[in-house]
């Protein structure tokens, strides 16, 4: 009892000299005058001599020893601390008489020296009030000093049958002063709280990073770091900034109160604590520290779904149309809708035949990067991948979030696109991959867009016979193209470049569609397609070609003999006495082809160049054929250095 | 300007006083300890000593009863200061022939008022 009666001592009398500590920080930040601050100093020493002086007094008075004893001692350390105290009070007031002779007015200054004076002359009266009883802890003493020392210790009995729903929580409790600091964790354990304790702010720091407190009681002027430069450490630290902070201080200023909340503290509670407030303080704490857990966790939970659903949806389309369909009121309706969208078919040509020649491994890392380049620009402008059919995507511009410009930007998106197939191209070579080349589709129309299926088994999707329009149209582009339809082109208002128009036919469609070659497009794109021009060489000799025509996927019985003449990367030049219609499609042999290379190649009829009676002369590319195949027919030709002699 | 000399070893103390005492433009000169007080005394003769009662070497009672007994010293007032505050105190030290009494730590307003009566 005499342990804790002598606890409770020493925070009253501490709880003068922690204001003084107090103020003189203030006045350490706030005093400018060298004269001043050497004064300043002198307080300083005197208030730390007076907390000595005060536990040493607290020491001695708690111990065994005669009267007579006593009664030196006592006059030593009334002596001593009338010494000491005096220092503190007489040097505020020459400081205030000098800064009174300067004709500065009334200030912060002043007022924090008036404090000065005044907590030393209450800390005196303290003091000369404990001397006069013969023992300072009796309750006697303690009553003279208006501390009811009798109801803190009732309070701390009857804590625990008080709680009605206690609340309790990991508290860390940081003081320099060790009886503050016990007192505390006292009054805490008993209301079932679990206490962590810690001697200065740096401690503080340690330990709330090794574990973090449901509470921190933070001392406010402490030694090695003050409470503010702790909170000022804590608020740069995410993981801590969340701490509720309740700063216990000495000082009974309105300014640091306002100071610590602005620095981030939940609460202030001034020193010596009261019991019932500090019991309040904490059990607010906690319950608003329990609430903003669980709207955290919830906040996670929301985080989580958003997050899956993200990563699911992002594959397809761009954070930002998957953040519209979450943001959306009605969670986006998904349900079926007629829309005005563009459609996007894209298709690596050849591709069926590669698939035959590589190996189940190349064939997928030759899929991922080129999926790899073209998603990103997909969902650069705003497009949403509807699929991926093998070497196919199918996108769609304006589903489903309605964008107003979706033709332009699906026109700019695939010319970007095919001039990311260099890129593709540079991977592939480097991977020791076969070059490829893709054709793009651009169709614009009104399809129903939404979610198709059954119950068990749903997809978003589009039908309408503009999407079987634009697979069509994508039947007729060749490597490095996009074509696009007359719908599409009607709705892009800015400018384009058109490489050439075609009519085609196409089933379900009564009237001939127009398609149109585009390698431009201008403001605010300006995407052209780089184009590496294709030099076509002499062959040596001609090359017999075996070739029928295909429709759909039926070929012709009739068989058209044909001779190449020149050639150069996938394009080539041809003869033959049979009228070819323009992107007619060839399935071709080629009987001289050695005879492991028995394959057969694909080509498609790009441009009558010359007739002379019936000898036509076309220009072809090869669509589909093995490396090797078109290796052989590359090695026929005549390289210039030959010619030129 | 009344002169005073104030003995005491307390330096933070001693500090105080004296600028206090000379920014109300007394004419100040300190002692550390009573024997030094006494030797001060005598040769420059202040019109008030303010003297702590616990000196060392020599203790302000002691200092005060020789130059209550010296004739050159004699008519001198001396105030008394002390920490202690125990009673009899203050019997002492008028008994030692000190012409006031006062306590620290120091009201200055009540000091003055005491040398004010004195000079």
């Amino acid at each position: 009892m005499v342990s804790a009666r002598l606890d409770i001592l020493r925070q009253e009398l501490l709880a003068p000299i922690l204001s003084i500590e107090g103020y003189t920080e203030l006045l350490r930040g706030s005093l400018k005058d060298e004269d001043f601050l050497s004064d300043l100093e002198k307080i300083e020493k005197a208030s730390i001599q007076t907390r000595g002086l005060v536990y040493e007094m607290l020491e001695a008075e708690s111990s065994e020893r005669s009267e007579e004893d006593r009664d030196s001692q006592r006059s030593k350390y009334k002596h001593d601390l009338r010494n000491s105290v005096g220092a503190i009070a007489g040097y505020s007031e020459i400081i205030l008489e000098d800064m009174e002779d300067d004709g500065a007015g009334e200030g912060e200054d002043h007022e924090y020296l008036n404090h000065l004076v005044g907590e030393a002359n209450k800390l005196l009266d303290m003091l000369e009030t404990l001397f006069q009883s013969d023992d300072i802890f009796s309750e006697a003493a303690g009553e003279s000093l208006n501390v009811d020392i009798h109801s803190i210790f009732d309070s701390f009995e009857k804590a625990e049958v008080e709680g009605v729903e206690v609340i309790t929580g990991h508290i860390l409790i940081v003081d320099d002063n060790e009886s503050v600091r016990n007192i505390l964790a006292h009054k805490l354990k008993k209301q079932g709280h679990t206490i962590r304790m810690g001697g200065s702010g740096r401690e503080a720091l340690n330990l709330i990073r090794e574990q973090v407190p449901d509470i921190l009681l933070l001392d406010l002027f402490m030694y090695d770091m003050n409470g503010f430069e702790v909170l000022k450490e804590m608020h740069k630290d995410e993981d801590l900034r969340s701490i509720p902070v309740i700063i216990i201080t000495g000082l009974k200023d309105k300014n640091a109160a306002v100071r610590c909340i602005e620095a981030g503290a939940f609460d202030i509670l001034t020193k010596p604590v009261n019991p019932a407030l500090l019991d309040a303080r904490v059990t607010a704490c906690l319950e608003k520290k329990a609430w903003r857990d669980k709207e955290q966790e919830y906040q996670r939970e929301l985080e989580k779904s958003f997050a899956l659903i993200r990563q699911v949806f992002g594959r397809y389309m761009s954070d930002e149309v998957v953040k519209e369909i979450l943001e959306a009121d009605d969670g986006m309706a998904l349900g079926g809708a007629k829309q005005q969208i563009t459609i996007m078919m894209t298709d690596i040509r050849g591709f069926s035949m590669l698939s035959q020649e590589l190996d189940a491994e190349d064939c997928v890392s030759l899929l991922n990067n080129y999926f790899g380049t073209m998603t990103p620009l997909i969902q650069k402008y705003g497009g949403v991948i509807n699929e991926f059919l093998g070497d196919a995507i199918l996108a769609i511009f304006g589903a489903p979030v309605a964008i107003e410009d979706h033709a332009p930007k699906a026109l700019a998106c695939a010319l970007e696109m095919q001039n990311g197939m260099n890129d593709v191209n540079q991977r592939n070579r480097e991977m020791g991959l076969p070059e490829v080349e893709m054709g793009i589709a651009l169709n614009t129309g009104e399809v129903v867009v939404g979610n198709i299926g059954s119950e068990r088994r749903q997809k978003y999707g589009v039908v309408g016979h503009h999407v079987n329009l634009t697979a069509r149209i994508e039947s007729f582009t060749i490597g490095r193209q996009v074509m696009i339809s007359q719908y599409t082109m009607e709705a892009i208002e800015t400018a384009v470049k058109v490489a050439q128009t075609l009519e085609v036919e196409a089933k379900g469609i009564r009237n001939p569609v127009k398609i149109y070659e585009v390698v431009g497009i201008g403001e605010p794109f300006n995407v052209s397609l780089v184009r590496k021009e294709v030099t076509l060489l002499p062959l040596a000799e001609p090359l017999l070609m075996h070739m029928r025509t295909l429709t759909g996927k039926a070929v012709a019985d009739e068989t058209i003999h044909a001779h190449i003449i020149e050639a150069g990367g996938r394009a080539a030049i041809m003869q033959c006495g049979t009228e070819l219609e323009k992107l007619t499609n060839l399935r071709v042999t080629i009987p001289s082809f050695p005879q492991s290379l028995d394959e057969q190649l694909f080509a498609k009829v790009m441009k009558l160049i010359d007739r002379q009676d019936d000898r036509y002369i076309y220009r072809i590319q090869i669509t589909s054929a093995a490396q090797a195949a078109r290796d052989f027919i590359l090695s026929q030709v005549v390289e210039p250095s030959a010619t030129s002699d | 300007m009344p002169s005073i000399l104030i003995v005491e070893d307390n330096e933070m103390n001693r500090d105080m006083l004296s600028r206090r005492l000379k920014r109300k433009g007394f004419d100040i000169s300190v002692a550390v300890d009573g024997q030094q007080g006494v030797v001060m005394a005598s040769h420059s003769k202040p019109d008030l000593i303010l003297m702590d009662m616990s000196l060392p070497i020599k203790d302000g009672w002691t200092a005060t009863r020789e130059l209550k007994e010296k004739a050159g010293t004699r008519d001198i007032k001396i105030i008394a200061l002390t920490a202690h505050a125990m009673e009899g105190d203050r019997q002492r030290a008028l008994g030692a022939g000190c012409d006031d009494y006062d306590t620290k730590p120091i009201d200055l307003k009540r000091l003055l008022g005491k040398i004010e009566a004195l000079l």
